[in-house]
């Protein structure tokens, strides 16, 4: 049984393909904006699926440009899904502002999913050539820990010694590795309004995708 | 100190690129674009902008609404910007979603700096400099290589050894990429088909 994950604007035509498309589904869970015009889409789809008997969970989005919060709200319903054994995902991408629509992008890159897309004009669905990119493989177990202890600090970002401290590692080692996820560009380093001699160490925008 | 180039898709509103030009700091301009958007009033505004700026607009042009297209365009433009050695961002504010969000793939696809200028920049969560080519080891490209046409794993195996590589190097390598949606691994008749995945074919050719 298969889940299909949506971004849906004005025109439920956009989402429609892949619910005809998708073999064995289960589940349509798909993300519209507060807009009038998409609540008149996500009923219209409601109406649909219903018809068809298939399940369906409507989120309607408090910010629907706000790329990083809609980011982690779908990676969290992505991940749930699959701890919950409910099935291949597929994810159609084509819906609502742009902002939605690469917040599921990066989702779909993060996570692996297959991606669709359906053609503005003819409403035809295209499978779009996604792959998988694992970003934590490409990061080391320390700087892995490193990025998850920022993350979860970010209203208060520690300043390199405390956060070397913090994490049991020489002030060396740990400018080492901050150097190297600055040059990754996952890691911010500022000076301290507090202590102009001083650095805080955050972790940039959206790192918490990269760290899962 | 590298010279900056700022890749950005465009549509007809080019305030949405002028954003980009205001908080992103760059030494040359290339734009994305495609169909009526290249005779529009918003590129000329553009093109005399960055003229009396002393600068000009490289344009390349791509179908805005076919996806393929538009990728290899942003791909394309990245690739030849680093390979002459320069720092290259993409802004993906402007022209159609199915532009802005090739665009986005192929950042993502070959490590670059994505960023999204609507009413603040945001930059994307993407590890600079790691590219999907990083993971394609050389007995990976091999078996990649190796089944242009569809054929029995024996015989990817056969010929990737000839290259030097031992079997289980093979297997887990045709492993990898069925696993990565790269190859695709059928059993007919009893044996094991390796063919490269039709979904993503097309891109797999511009890696070998």
């Amino acid at each position: 049984m298969t889940v299909l994950f949506g971004t849906l604007g004005w025109r439920p035509q956009s989402l429609m393909p892949s619910i005809k498309s998708t073999e064995g589904l289960e589940l349509v869970v798909f993300y519209h904006s507060a807009h009038e015009k998409s609540r008149a889409a996500r009923s219209r789809v409601a109406e649909f699926c219903s018809t068809l008997g298939v399940a369906v969970t409507p989120v309607e989005l408090s910010d629907a440009f706000d790329l990083l919060e809609i980011a982690g709200r779908i990676r969290q319903d992505v991940l749930r899904v699959r701890r919950e054994g409910q099935g291949p995902a597929r994810f159609n991408i084509a819906g609502g502002t742009r902002l939605m629509s690469s917040a599921a992008l990066l989702v779909c890159v993060l996570e692996g999913i297959p991606t669709t897309y359906v053609h503005d004009e003819t409403f035809k669905e295209i499978q779009l050539p996604l792959i998988h990119m694992d970003y934590a493989d490409h990061l080391s177990e320390r700087q892995r820990e490193i990025l998850a202890y920022l993350v979860a600090h970010r209203e208060r970002p520690p300043s390199e010694t405390s956060l070397a401290k913090a994490l049991g590692v020489h002030k060396s080692t740990m400018n080492h590795h901050v150097k190297e996820l600055v040059a990754k560009g996952v890691v911010e380093v500022a000076a301290d309004p507090k202590d102009t001699r001083a650095h805080l160490v955050r972790a940039a925008p959206g790192a918490e995708l990269l760290v899962g | 100190m590298a010279p900056r180039v700022l890749i950005s898709t465009f549509g007809f509103d080019e305030t949405k690129v002028l954003r980009a030009l205001r908080w992103l700091p760059y030494d040359s301009l290339v734009l994305l674009a495609g169909g009526k958007s290249l005779r529009g009033p918003g590129l000329r505004r553009l093109r005399a902008a960055e003229r009396a700026g002393g600068g000009t607009v490289e344009i390349v042009a791509v179908d805005p609404f076919d996806f393929p297209s538009c990728f290899r365009g942003t791909l394309d433009a990245i690739e030849r910007h680093r390979r002459a050695g320069a720092e290259v961002r993409v802004n993906v504010s402007g022209g159609t979603k199915v532009l802005a969000d090739a665009a986005l793939l192929a950042s993502f696809q070959a490590g670059v700096e994505a960023w999204h200028c609507e009413d603040r920049p945001l930059r994307l969560p993407v590890l600079r400099g790691v590219t999907l080519t990083d993971d394609l080891t050389p007995v990976r490209k091999a078996v990649l290589a190796a089944v242009g046409r569809p054929l029995p794993a024996t015989k990817v195996a056969d010929r990737v050894r000839l290259a030097g590589f031992s079997e289980a190097a093979v297997q887990a390598a045709i492993n990898w990429l069925r696993l990565r949606e790269f190859v695709t691994v059928e059993v007919r008749g009893g044996v094991a088909i390796v063919s490269r995945n039709p979904r993503t074919a097309w891109f797999v050719r511009s890696l070998l």
